[in-house]
């Protein structure tokens, strides 16, 4: 063995790959060559610290956020899985109407087009109203799902623009839009999540969820806006256990104070 | 159920099945992103995006298909695509703990921390595809055959650049503990 067919086999070698045979070749060329040896002992050194590296535990909020993702993808399949066995069903039913005979169908396709033009203008609203109800519960998908998923902070941002057009929101959208509050990682976000949800505050569910997750707030800005909106709504209990709370910022407690003041 | 058997079944519209997968995989998919870019929310979104990317694709799961290679080269153009994206914008940096310097601590402590930063800092140095097959070539499961599907490059092209980047590596690792920044 020569030095280039030794070196070529070192890596090998180091993640124990080779044959038994090899393995002695190698090491008896190492015996008599001091620099493939040298490079060996080196290599083996910088291997054991790489495989030897710990990993660390991804946070706790990484399983959820892959569950609103998997719920989120299962909700919008099954919604359009739904509208196709709906068109399926009605073209099967078409199917079986559909007369044999030519005359029948050219008698069939008359009436229809009479019949269509008498209809049609009364049809079309609701028709339009269908279709948008369709549209917004796919926006609320799609805004759920860009929330888990958008690596970037100004598409989850844009995302969120898109709530102020939602009337009746879908769990879905409300549970991304509380992790979103809880969890993500930038406060525009989190600040613009508080506005997305300040419209459907009078849900009681979602007022305390707002208030369990006050504590775990980072930022005093969005401890702030949460205070704003929990005055906003007249929920007094919130803020008198923020205004309590010796453990919190006193600027934030002192805010808290203010408005429960103003409230009463 | 194997990882195979599981994602047939996902391929075939048991969504939920997805979900073991998750359980065994995300972690070391996770870390597999960490070493390369020290930023933990940045590692965690990229395991998102390649669980979500599994469930758009599944269809292209083959029947003869091995899941790991196939979660990692998802992860490998989720990476790309990172890295693309980051090198407009700027904006995802490294978390400091993971690169400070550690403070005071129990000497057999400061050693493991010491050479912990010195790892990160050796990995730094790198390229990132250097980084990419380092982190594939560490992962127990993966050979050689793998990690050439992952990366769609030949079995050869894959060996000599682990031979390079381990030479590069042992280099600034040495450097570094020599105490020559370089």
């Amino acid at each position: 063995m020569n030095c280039t067919q030794a070196q070529d086999l070192l890596i090998e070698w180091l993640r124990g790959e080779l044959p038994q045979e090899t393995e002695h070749a190698l090491e008896l060329h190492c015996q008599s060559c001091t620099a493939c040896a040298s490079e060996r002992d080196q290599l083996q050194h910088a291997w054991t610290a790489l495989t030897d590296w710990p990993n660390e535990d991804p946070s706790q909020a990484a399983k959820p956020r892959f569950n609103a993702m998997l719920s989120a993808y299962q909700s919008g399949m099954d919604a359009a899985n739904e509208r196709r066995s709906l068109l399926d069903r009605l073209d099967q039913l078409l199917a079986h109407l559909w007369p044999q005979r030519p005359i029948w169908q050219a008698g069939l396709v008359m009436s229809a087009l009479v019949l269509g033009l008498v209809l049609g203008g009364r049809s079309t609203q609701s028709n339009q109203l269908e279709t948008l109800e369709k549209q917004v519960d796919a926006m609320q998908q799609m805004v759920a799902l860009t929330l888990q998923t958008a690596q970037s902070s100004s598409q989850r941002l844009e995302a969120l623009s898109l709530v102020s057009r939602v009337k009746s929101p879908k769990d879905v959208l409300i549970q991304s839009l509380l992790t979103a509050l809880k969890e993500d990682p930038s406060t525009n976000v989190r600040l613009a999540s508080i506005d997305a949800l300040a419209r459907f505050v009078d849900r009681e569910e979602i007022c305390n969820n707002l208030n369990g997750s006050f504590d775990s707030q980072p930022s005093p800005l969005v401890q702030t806006a949460l205070i704003n909106l929990f005055a906003q709504s007249g929920y007094k209990y919130p803020l008198e256990r923020i205004a309590g709370e010796n453990t919190l910022d006193p600027v934030v407690r002192a805010h808290a104070q203010h408005k429960l003041d103003a409230m009463i | 159920m194997t990882d195979h058997q599981l994602m047939l079944l996902v391929r075939d519209g048991e969504l939920q099945k997805l979900e073991p997968l998750f359980e065994r995989h995300h972690h070391h998919l996770y870390n597999f992103f960490l070493k390369q870019t020290n930023n933990r929310t940045v590692s965690e979104d990229l395991t998102q995006d390649v669980f979500f990317r599994i469930l758009k694709y599944r269809h292209t799961y083959r029947q003869d298909g091995q899941f790991i290679t196939w979660m990692f080269s998802i992860g490998h153009r989720v990476k790309i695509d990172y890295y693309k994206k980051k090198s407009r914008k700027h904006d995802a940096l490294e978390d400091p703990d993971l690169l400070a310097h550690p403070g005071p601590g129990p000497d057999d402590e400061m050693d493991i921390i010491d050479q912990r930063a010195l790892i990160r800092e050796a990995m730094q140095k790198l390229k990132p595809e250097q980084r990419e097959i380092l982190m594939l070539a560490r992962y127990d499961e993966m050979k050689y055959e793998d990690i050439a599907k992952v990366l769609d490059i030949k079995v050869g092209t894959v060996k000599a650049r682990v031979h390079r980047a381990m030479k590069a590596f042992s280099h600034q690792a040495t450097q570094l503990t020599k105490g020559d920044p370089s």
